[in-house]
């Protein structure tokens, strides 16, 4: 399994007067686990949903081997997504979720049940998604990303609401996906976490990047979380 | 992908309980349309307005008032937009199919089925009613040949309307804001412009809906002259109201379907 090389290449992102993005550049490799790092506001998703075609870029281009979202193949199945303000109908089970997406990517309905175990939903998966706990909406957001079986995932906090147990089987989760060469972008604030997760790292705050490249290299001597903190500004108090 | 799309589609709207209390809702509506209008006839103020069981036009009002669901075609076009701007929904649609058009002709695909679907099971639902119902006024004269020609303009209009729908629902995403629009716009807004201008009527919505189902009225009383008539006949109708669903769905792709979805 080989997933795709992601690109940013001068990419800005304005809402109004606000630039969420300015002019990131840097490539995402397969094989590896990338962290999207950042303080509140910083850019994070908005990076993320114009690599997506969520969100169209203002100025610069995010692709997916050298090319946009959209023209890419097979996208919904290739490209796994974890996004946080992605919806489930909530009058319709997990399964029956699943199922509309999986109609959607063009995939088997068999694959439905597999993503369900993966997450560990299958006994609550033909519950109304209504009376789902947070980290069960995050899982099912998991699920949902796995069901193409992607080369490629980009998730935007997938720890969101996880408990411990969750949150140890997802980094599991990632270094194996990555390790089976997929490419996997994933956003975080849990710094201890990432830190045992992620190979590479990009740093962003206030919409600019202000570190990129492996982990030890950013962070020589020191933690992620020292370096994170040196490093950004974050909202202030 | 266009196959997956509708695939997925279809999948929504069987899956949502919504999508059946609506036909649901319907059915009562074009049932209790039809019987009460019966009932009313033999009200002793209304026997000085032409309405009589014997007569074949009267009975055709009857027959043509089992149509009265198209309204909720309109809606279940509405919601198979809007329902996934409000559940954040559409994220998913847009990431599985990022061609926004093929989505847009994907859910006017389904909603055009669903709309037939509603007004044939609704209009069935009313004729039956009224047909049972009628039976207790032995002289009452139904007109068969009316049936088959309202029934193909009932789905006919359940389809456009479900079209419409998904055009006024990507243009206006909210769903209550898009429904609440719409039906001021048919019961309320069309019905005044009338009343400034007489040509409107041949443009309205209304009137278009009235001819291709074939429900014009034309009474000429000492009390009342009503004319719904829009004298395009029921063809050019359709063609007006795909023509106007059309231009909305244009409108939509270069405006509200050019926007961030998240
Ligand atoms: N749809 C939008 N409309 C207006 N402004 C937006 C929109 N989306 C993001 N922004 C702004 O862009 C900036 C970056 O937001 P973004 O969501 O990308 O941050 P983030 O790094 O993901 O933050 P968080 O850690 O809180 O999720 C913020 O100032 C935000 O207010
Ligand atoms: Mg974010």
């Amino acid at each position: 399994m080989q997933g795709a090389t992601l690109r940013y290449d001068g990419l800005t992102k304005r809402y109004g007067d606000t630039v969420a993005v300015r002019d990131l550049t840097g490539d995402i490799r397969p094989g590896v686990v990338t962290g999207m790092l950042g303080p509140n506001g910083a850019g994070k998703s908005t990076a993320l949903k114009c690599l997506l075609g969520l969100a169209a870029p203002t100025s610069g281009t995010a692709t997916i081997d050298g090319v946009a979202y959209g023209a890419v193949a097979h996208a919904g199945r290739r490209i796994g997504t974890v996004l946080e303000t992605r919806g489930f109908h909530p009058g319709l089970s997990a399964v029956a979720n699943l199922r509309v997406i999986a109609a959607a990517i063009d995939v088997d309905d068999a694959n439905v049940a597999r993503v369900l175990e993966v997450v560990s939903l299958t006994g609550d998966a033909g519950r109304r998604v209504r009376g789902y706990s947070l980290g069960m909406r995050q899982r099912l957001a998991i699920a949902a990303g796995l069901l193409g079986d992607p080369d490629t995932l980009i998730l935007d906090e997938p720890a969101n609401g996880l408990d411990p147990h969750a949150i140890v089987w997802l980094r599991g989760l990632l270094r194996t996906l990555a390790a089976e060469g997929r490419t996997v972008l994933v956003s975080s604030h849990q710094l201890a976490e990432m830190e045992q997760t992620v190979d590479d790292v990009f740093i962003m705050d206030h919409g600019d990047l202000r570190a990129q490249g492996g982990l030890r290299e950013v962070c020589g001597s020191h933690s992620l979380e020292e370096t994170f903190l040196a490093l950004t500004e974050g909202t202030g108090r | 992908m266009m196959r997956a799309t509708l695939r997925a589609e279809a999948r929504k709207a069987r899956y949502q309980r919504t999508t059946y209390g609506i036909v649901l809702a319907a059915s009562a509506l074009a049932a209790v349309s039809a019987v009460s209008l019966i009932a009313t006839t033999q009200l002793p103020r209304r026997q000085q307005l032409p309405m009589a069981l014997t007569d074949a036009s009267t009975m055709h009002l009857v027959v043509s008032s089992t149509t009265g669901g198209y309204v909720f075609a309109l809606v279940l076009g509405i919601l198979v937009m809007t329902t996934e701007f409000r559940h954040g929904t559409a994220i998913a649609t847009y990431l599985a199919q990022p061609d926004r058009r093929t989505v847009m002709l994907a859910k006017m695909v389904v909603a055009a089925a669903l709309g037939a679907i509603l007004q044939f099971l609704s209009t069935a639902l009313g004729m039956i009613a009224s047909g049972l119902y009628v039976q207790r006024y032995a002289h009452a004269v139904l007109p068969f040949d009316a049936y088959t020609r309202v029934m193909a303009g009932s789905v006919l209009v359940g389809a456009v309307l479900g079209i419409m729908g998904v055009a006024v629902g990507s243009l206006l995403r909210n769903q209550v804001l898009a429904i609440v629009v719409s039906l001021l716009w048919l019961q309320l807004v069309e019905g005044l412009l009338v009343v400034f201008a007489d040509w409107i009527g041949r443009w309205s919505i209304r009137g278009a809906i009235t001819s291709v189902l074939d429900i014009a009225v034309q009474v000429r009383t000492p009390q009342a002259a009503i004319d719904t008539s829009n004298g395009l006949g029921p063809w050019a109708s359709t063609l007006l109201l795909l023509g106007y669903a059309a231009v909305l769905a244009l409108i939509a792709l270069v405006t509200s379907l050019r926007r961030d979805v998240a």
